[in-house]
């Protein structure tokens, strides 16, 4: 006896053919195997009384909800749906949409605000390019030398503590490879008096500007020293635009200074 | 040849006009009020989503007829309850089912509980089996809607696109076979096995 069975999920009649097997009185071709199908699948039947029951509701008054007011809370998620299509239209261009910006005229006017684009950064480039190969005011690193062979690293604005009886050897590194060939030096007390001048310092080939400095030229205190670029018939007294000044601090303290 | 002009949908009529139905569309299926709503709801918003796609060459009633069902039908796989359905299904195992429901009560049927009894049954069983696989389609039909999904008349009625009148007809026809059929039987063996009757009873 072969058994009668229910067709696998993929062999249901789609919607489509059941809503039509409904809305069908005359029997029509295909109708017979639907009917078996309807009699073993409680899924495919529930469907089709489904739709009968809808034919049934049309017709009576709903008696637990208000279909006007179904209607004021359904418009809020229509709202909401055009909001987000009108978000989504932004994101993804349409083929209404690509089809004006395949438009020469607005193709020309994107080419053109491109150009104005690129011709803004360019000019900006340029200016930014100057200004990066202009030297930079910073004073990164200098080493203080002592005669006794201590040698004492830091930034700018360190605290510098030295024998009193020692000189001096300040090297100074601006960290840029355009640093200027020839520099002055002005030292500066925090009365703002120049304490010490020092003019024609070259840079050496490592790329500092070494400084020696007797015992007793500059006492304990702090300093505010100028590296000024010269060499370019730039007076180190003038400070204008086009004479980069390298300024730093400097705490200097004498460790067996007498009182 | 000229395309019709697209049809002017007010959706808002279209929704006040079916909403009902398309909320009775979902209760029938068994679907609490709240779930109700909330698929009637998902159902019109895909029509509104398609609103443009509507050419109007098919009634606005039966394009959301078909919305609805595959919103339950999309509902269906969510809840995972289609594998209900994709089972294979026997006509041994629904006549099992219906000789254990208590819509079936053929005359000299054993419903007894002890093992004699159940064999009885099983064969009675087989027995209907094959007097259904003879009956004419309509009539098999009929019968296993009512006697083993126990779907009612206006249901059988509306699955199979015949009248009340005519299922209700089929349904005695098929019974009062599967009655003579399961007489002969029975009659048969106790001509056959008047003794093993007797003890089986004594053993019931």
């Amino acid at each position: 006896m072969e058994p009668m069975t229910v067709p696998p999920r993929d062999e249901h009649p789609s919607v489509e053919q059941l809503c039509a097997y409904s809305e069908t009185e005359a029997p029509a071709p295909g109708h017979d195997r639907i009917a078996e199908h309807l009699v073993a699948c409680d899924e495919c039947a529930d469907i089709v009384l489904g739709f009968e029951a809808m034919d049934r509701a049309a017709l009576e008054p709903a008696a637990d909800h208000d279909v006007d007011a179904r209607w004021r809370s359904f418009q809020e998620v229509l709202d909401a749906e055009d909001s987000a299509s009108r978000v989504a239209a932004f994101r993804e261009p349409t083929a209404r949409d690509r089809s004006v910006v395949s438009d020469p005229r607005i193709a020309w006017v994107a080419a053109a605000a491109a150009t104005l684009v690129a011709l803004g950064l360019g000019i900006w480039g340029v200016s930014l390019d100057r200004e990066m190969r202009r030297p930079h005011a910073e004073l990164r690193i200098h080493d203080v030398i002592s005669r006794e062979a201590a040698t004492i690293r830091g930034a700018a604005g360190t605290r510098i503590e030295v024998p009193a009886s020692a000189d001096l050897v300040l090297l100074f590194n601006l960290a840029s490879t355009t640093a200027p060939e020839v520099v002055a030096l002005r030292a500066f007390d925090v009365r703002g008096r120049e304490v010490l001048a020092l003019d024609d310092i070259e840079r050496s080939r490592d790329g500092n500007y070494v400084v020696s400095l007797p015992a007793g030229w500059l006492g304990g205190g702090s300093y505010r020293v100028d590296l000024i670029e010269t060499g370019s018939g730039v007076e180190a007294t003038e400070t204008t635009e086009t004479a980069a000044t390298y300024r730093f601090d400097l705490e200097l303290v004498l460790l067996d200074a007498e009182p | 040849m000229d395309i019709p002009p697209q049809p002017r949908i007010d959706f808002e009529e279209v929704f006040k006009n079916h909403y009902n139905s398309v909320f009775g569309f979902f209760y029938s299926l068994g679907v609490r009020s709240q779930d109700c709503h909330d698929l009637a709801q998902e159902t019109f918003l895909r029509v509104y989503r398609g609103r443009r796609e509507f050419r109007g060459d098919v009634a606005i009633t039966h394009w959301i007829r078909l919305i609805a069902g595959n919103v339950w039908r999309n509902e269906l796989r969510r809840r995972g309850a289609q594998k209900r359905s994709t089972q294979e299904v026997s006509l041994e195992e629904i006549v099992r089912s219906w000789f254990e429901s208590e819509s079936f009560d053929p005359p000299d049927v054993t419903t007894a509980l002890c093992p004699e009894g159940r064999a009885l049954a099983a064969e009675d069983a087989a027995i209907c089996v094959r007097e259904l696989e003879r009956l004419p389609a309509r009539m098999r039909q009929v019968a296993v809607l009512r006697f083993a999904k126990e779907r009612s008349y206006r249901e059988i009625a509306a699955l199979l696109k015949i009248s009340v009148q005519t299922v209700k007809s089929q349904l005695f026809e098929a019974r009062e076979k599967l009655r003579r059929v399961l007489a002969d039987s029975h009659s048969r063996g106790a001509s056959h096995g008047a003794h093993d009757d007797t003890e089986h009873e004594k053993a019931c």
